[in-house]
């Protein structure tokens, strides 16, 4: 059966979780800036593919702008705002700023990913209809994760 | 603002809001801790004691209801995606409700005094009506279909019940009659496996694998636990003989399972890195274990240890298990949330304080260790009369550490709300959202 919105993009969630944990594990080793990197690329890659694919096509889908994709553009403001302070602490800052950085990224992201996964991927599921098998098929190749 | 953007922002109520909550939380605990500690060994003799009944009330209703009720406040708007309609009003009510009572039944426990009686059923009374009220609003209203929503509900009516029997129950401390004395042991039962247990069950499906970036629950237990509880519950307080044992074991295992994949899950997670919250979430796991075959083992004790065993068994409970769920999620959402609030009003306009800031990992761990230190010597003074106020004063002086992190961390928010106003307005290239 073809993969829906929400299981490809609840895949991307983990991928980046995963890239996240690796970063955090190595705390102030050498590898570690580019770990937080590597991360914080998944994490752009995830949320330009929401912005450039995603809300577009459930604005177009209602014939407006959709409230909960304001909202989730809100948070992804916030991401950035925090991947951009945790890859720059990462290269010189102490390892308390990057761990406090890291741990306040983690809850912002988790309550972020948890509203995408149970609210708007089901509704982008739903509205979408037959379009969405297209949309999957266009998302597939900018999420970081090949289908297991 | 545009109105959209600021949705997030509206949905969420003000900082004071559960803050004030979990302020005062934690005082209401080392005010139970050191009511114990002062009565001595005797408070742990039997549950019927004033002094036992009396902190018992101070810890459920002072602490525990607080802080649930401000999580619920904090997390119903978000999650049903509308605001509860007037959420400052309802929780300067709750809060003023709930305080008063925590003060006024525990007064009844030791006073009699009927005065007492009847301000404990006007406070509590319109506590929970407005609480239950705005959460049942929320809920009905809430977008997401989340196994936790419905773990939540059955908790609140697990609340409701207890609140009921013990409606019914009071009046005998003031001199009076009970139609309830025939149930009076289904009070606690509710209160404490259907509103605490079913309500940390439903909260941990969704925060032990935040936190910790555990795998997720099965989706059968998040599906089936918190109603097969709640059926065992019911089925145990109206049935009689070898089926309300079987439904009380049941009970037993439901709790023991949930600890066991928890703990299974912890030891699978993604996020190597361990802290506090981690920590105290094992604690409560092992009490929790423990509660449980204490109360399964419950019908072949010898009668003249039960009134003891039973007290242990609440004990263990209250103060390894409640406490420790509760000290493990302040430690994140009280950071997180000033962390919030800050940044939905700066952003953009300088550099946010991290969570660390507002609590740190350090202190974090020293509440930890102050925990596993009181954890300790509680059975330990149930054994050496003379250790009882060690354990109970440790107690109170973990309450008030953690009143007092709660308290900095509200602090640090003005501090830094301040520096952040004398910044210049960001231009409002740089403060757009698409």
């Amino acid at each position: 059966m073809a993969e829906t919105i929400t299981q490809l993009l609840t895949r991307d969630h983990s991928h980046c979780d995963d890239l996240f944990a690796t970063a955090e594990a190595l705390g102030d080793a050498g590898a570690a800036p580019a770990a937080w990197r590597a991360f914080s690329a998944a994490m752009e890659r995830h949320l330009g593919a929401e912005e450039g694919l995603l809300f577009p096509a459930l604005d177009a889908a209602v014939g407006g702008s959709l409230p909960p994709v304001q909202v989730m553009k809100l948070e992804h403001a916030q991401l950035r705002a925090l991947l951009s302070d945790l890859t720059d602490a990462a290269e010189g800052g102490s390892w308390d700023e990057v761990s406090g950085l890291a741990q306040t990224l983690l809850v912002l992201m988790e309550q972020h990913n948890l509203k995408e996964q149970s609210v708007l991927y089901p509704m982008a599921d739903r509205l979408l209809g037959a379009r969405a098998g297209a949309l999957v098929a266009e998302l597939t190749p900018l999420t970081g994760t090949p289908r297991a | 603002m545009t109105p959209g953007p600021g949705l997030s922002l509206e949905q969420a109520p003000h900082l004071s809001v559960p803050l004030r909550f979990y302020l005062g939380a934690p005082l209401f605990a080392a005010a139970a801790a050191v009511l114990v500690a002062v009565e001595g060994p005797y408070a742990l003799s039997t549950r019927w004691t004033p002094a036992t009944l009396a902190a018992a009330h101070l810890f459920a209703l002072g602490f525990l209801a607080q802080v649930m009720a401000g999580s619920l406040l904090q997390l119903l708007p978000v999650v049903a995606g509308a605001p509860v309609p007037g959420s400052r009003g309802v929780a300067l009510v709750v809060h003023a409700g709930l305080s008063a009572g925590s003060v006024l039944l525990p007064t009844l426990f030791l006073t009699g005094a009927p005065w007492a009686l009847q301000g404990a059923y006007g406070a509590l009374g319109v506590a929970f009506v407005t609480l239950v009220g705005a959460c049942a609003l929320g809920l009905a209203r809430a977008r997401a279909a989340l196994p936790t929503v419905g773990g939540i509900a059955l908790a609140l009516a697990s609340l409701a019940v207890a609140a009921t029997l013990g409606l019914l129950l009071a009046p005998l401390y003031a001199g009076g009659s009970s139609l309830a004395l025939g149930v009076r042991h289904l009070h606690p039962v509710w209160a404490l496996a259907g509103w605490v247990g079913l309500l940390v069950v439903a909260v941990a499906f969704q925060v032990v694998p935040m936190f910790h970036l555990t795998p997720p629950y099965p989706l059968a237990l998040q599906r089936l636990l918190a109603p097969a509880l709640f059926l065992a519950l019911a089925v145990a307080s109206v049935a009689e003989g070898a089926v309300q044992t079987a439904a009380y074991a049941l009970v037993s295992a439901g709790f023991a399972l949930f600890a066991g994949v928890t703990a299974r899950l912890q030891a699978l997670r993604r996020r190597r890195l361990g802290d506090a919250s981690l920590g105290l979430w094992r604690v409560a796991l092992g009490a929790l274990v423990l509660t449980s075959a204490l109360a399964a083992l419950k019908p072949w004790l010898p009668d003249a240890w039960r009134p003891r065993a039973e007290v242990f068994a609440v004990v263990v409970y209250l103060v390894g298990f409640a406490w420790s769920v509760v000290a493990a999620m302040l430690t994140k959402i009280v950071p997180f949330l000033c962390w919030f609030h800050l940044q939905a009003r700066f952003l953009g306009r300088g550099k946010l304080p991290h969570l660390g800031v507002f609590l740190a990992e350090r202190d974090a761990r020293w509440l930890l260790r102050a925990h596993g230190a009181v954890c300790a010597a509680l059975p330990l003074g149930m054994l050496l009369p003379a250790l009882h106020p060690v354990g109970f004063g440790l107690f109170a002086a973990e309450a008030l550490y953690l009143a007092g992190l709660v308290a900095r961390a509200g602090w640090r928010y003005r501090e830094a709300s301040r520096r952040l106003e004398a910044l210049p307005e960001p231009s409002p290239a740089t403060h757009a959202v698409q």
